[in-house]
């Protein structure tokens, strides 16, 4: 953590599958820079050996009974998909090329 | 403004003991949405043909001689991150243009079971990522009490619907104080319940750790009413609590013996919260009428509160950034096309389907996440939260309740904050500490600034629901 961290915008978009704009670069890389200065202030906060919390302590996080549900119909599912065919999504190719 | 207008436990005692129908009560429900909503825009979509429809199912069963639920008749909206079957649940978002959910959510289903009609699903800043309605991609909801002013977000239309007596009941979801903050804006009641208590399977995730399904209401009995019926347990949200539902406990409204812990650094001067002075003349006043009630205010302290908008800005980002991966243009919603590959279609569908706030805070999300990051930025942000859930258990050994503003200045003006992102999430100051720590907070009306209304924030420690909303209630009843 720094209270200037460097970012790499074009990475991160690329990370976060985005493909922003030059204008959109030109916007938010200042915009970043100046939450992510402001987050940083987490830094000098003293937490000797203080444990993480991943969730609210109240969560009971106990899984149900590996029984064998019916889950939702593929056919409903499909039908809101942008592109079924036949029983599957169809994608773009994924091998080869820039996927 | 909407003291006049029945709310549900009046609606259904009218409709059961046949003062009116389910029929007639939807009616004018409706007409009023038809009045109300061209201007205040808390609703995107309105099912008047299935609600009525549904109403008059209900009518007959009533007639047949069969025992009416808990709900029965009452009208109810739903924020658009919320399952329904046949309603489309488009999260604000153009990516989910249209998009219908093949089932319904588990509290919608109790919801629906409890004898309640949905009426439509309403506007919300997108994906949740807001406080003031403006990051909705379909229209801004406006607040009933002045609609130059935001009615807060990111549940806009939920608290709106209600606030302008659209409705008596409305869900919706929050995760760093989306429920709270538009009831302490629109003047009504907000309250986001132990994180678990109300299961949230049917809910589009935002914050897998933070979110919690919350209700709306123009009173705290209201809400217990809902409560009852949306709370328990449900197997299908593994963090779901292993609790029966909720039980309200006829009480005489006194808090004799009660303390009321008033955290200092929520009234300090330059505390980060920019508290105005209105606020805080409402505040005090209300803490002298829980004296009234019998109750004794001691100050307490939570030391790491001003570190609580930085570790929820975090912690809230890398779970979004996460959650919001599915939206990729394969399973859900809008596909844009670029190039030929599978990357270049995902980034094109994403880019223009989310609007600026959400690619603000995917990207923030990601960075934290990101390699060489993580550790620095991540982690350290979850143990910050547990100092500050471990502030709230100390302050919470000298008293019953804590009592705080929801938020620091009343509505603000549409606009006034919309090109700051910073100075937005900072006006969810006082809200997000019980979202970190995952215990319930309750917000109620506690009087008016310059014509506009003051939120009140009820928090009790982790499980003890029951216990915030029966102070809440005491401190409704002194001042009806």
């Amino acid at each position: 953590m720094s209270a200037q961290p460097a970012i790499d915008l074009i990475r991160l978009a690329e990370l976060a599958r985005l493909s922003l704009s030059a204008e959109e670069q030109a916007a938010l890389l200042p915009q970043l820079e100046r939450i992510l200065a402001q987050l940083a202030e987490l830094e000098a906060v003293p937490l000797d050996d203080t444990p993480a919390m991943v969730r609210a302590g109240a969560a009971s996080g106990i899984a149900r009974a590996d029984e064998p549900q019916p889950s939702l119909p593929r056919e409903a599912l499909l039908a809101r998909a942008p592109k079924p065919e036949d029983d599957f999504y169809s994608v773009p190719k994924t091998v080869g090329g820039e996927g | 403004m909407s003291a006049t207008l029945p709310g549900v436990e009046d609606t259904r005692a009218r409709i059961v003991a046949g003062t009116t129908s389910a029929e007639a009560n939807l009616r004018e429900c409706l007409e009023r949405i038809a009045a109300l909503n061209p201007k205040l825009q808390a609703f995107h979509s309105v099912a008047a043909q299935s609600s009525l429809a549904r109403a008059t199912e209900l009518d007959a069963l009533l007639k047949s001689g069969a025992q009416p639920g808990a709900l029965h008749g009452v009208p109810v909206a739903l924020k658009s991150n919320l399952c329904a079957s046949g309603h489309e649940t488009n999260c604000g978002s153009r990516l989910l243009a249209g998009w219908q959910a093949p089932y319904t959510a588990r509290a919608v289903e109790r919801l629906l079971d409890a004898g309640a009609i949905l009426v439509g699903m309403t506007h919300m800043d997108e994906f949740g990522f807001g406080s003031s309605g403006e990051n909705s991609a379909y229209a801004t909801a406006r607040n009933p009490h002045d609609p130059e002013r935001t009615a807060g977000g990111s549940s806009s239309g939920s608290a709106v619907a209600v606030a302008s007596g659209m409705v008596p009941l409305a869900l919706g979801s929050d995760t760093g104080g989306s429920v709270r903050q538009p009831a302490a804006l629109c003047g009504i009641a907000g309250f986001k319940p132990s994180y678990g208590r109300i299961p949230r399977h049917g809910l589009v995730a935002f914050g897998s750790s933070l979110d919690c399904i919350s209700p709306f209401a123009r009173s705290v009995t209201d809400l217990e009413c809902a409560m009852e019926v949306l709370s328990g347990h449900d197997a299908l949200d593994a963090t779901s609590i292993e609790e029966p539902p909720l039980l309200r406990i006829a009480s005489e409204g006194a808090l004799d013996g009660w303390r009321i812990g008033v955290p200092r650094e929520c009234f300090e001067a330059g505390a980060g919260s920019g508290l105005d002075e209105g606020v805080r003349t409402a505040l005090e006043a209300a803490l002298r009428c829980f004296e009234q009630l019998g109750a004794q205010c001691v100050e307490v302290s939570l030391p790491h509160l001003r570190h609580a908008i930085a570790t929820y800005y975090i912690i809230a980002c890398a779970e979004a950034s996460s959650n919001l991966a599915r939206f990729d243009g394969v399973r859900y919603g809008v596909r844009h096309t670029a190039g030929s590959s599978l990357a270049a279609m995902m980034s094109a569908t994403r880019e223009r389907g989310f609007g600026a706030e959400v690619k603000r805070r995917v990207l923030l999300g990601t960075f934290v996440l990101s390699a060489g990051y993580h550790e620095a930025w991540y982690q350290r942000a979850q143990r910050v939260r547990a100092r500050i859930a471990q502030d709230f258990e100390q302050a919470f050994e000298q008293c019953e309740v804590l009592v705080t503003p929801t938020t620091p200045s009343t509505a603000f003006r549409l606009g006034e904050k919309s090109s700051d992102p910073l100075a937005m999430y900072l006006s969810d100051v006082l809200t997000v500490p019980a979202s970190l720590a995952g215990i319930p907070a309750l917000s109620i009306d506690c009087g008016r600034t310059q014509g506009l209304p003051v939120g009140m924030q009820i928090l009790g420690p982790a499980r003890a629901d029951t216990r915030v909303l029966r102070a809440g209630r005491a401190f409704e009843r002194k001042n009806a």
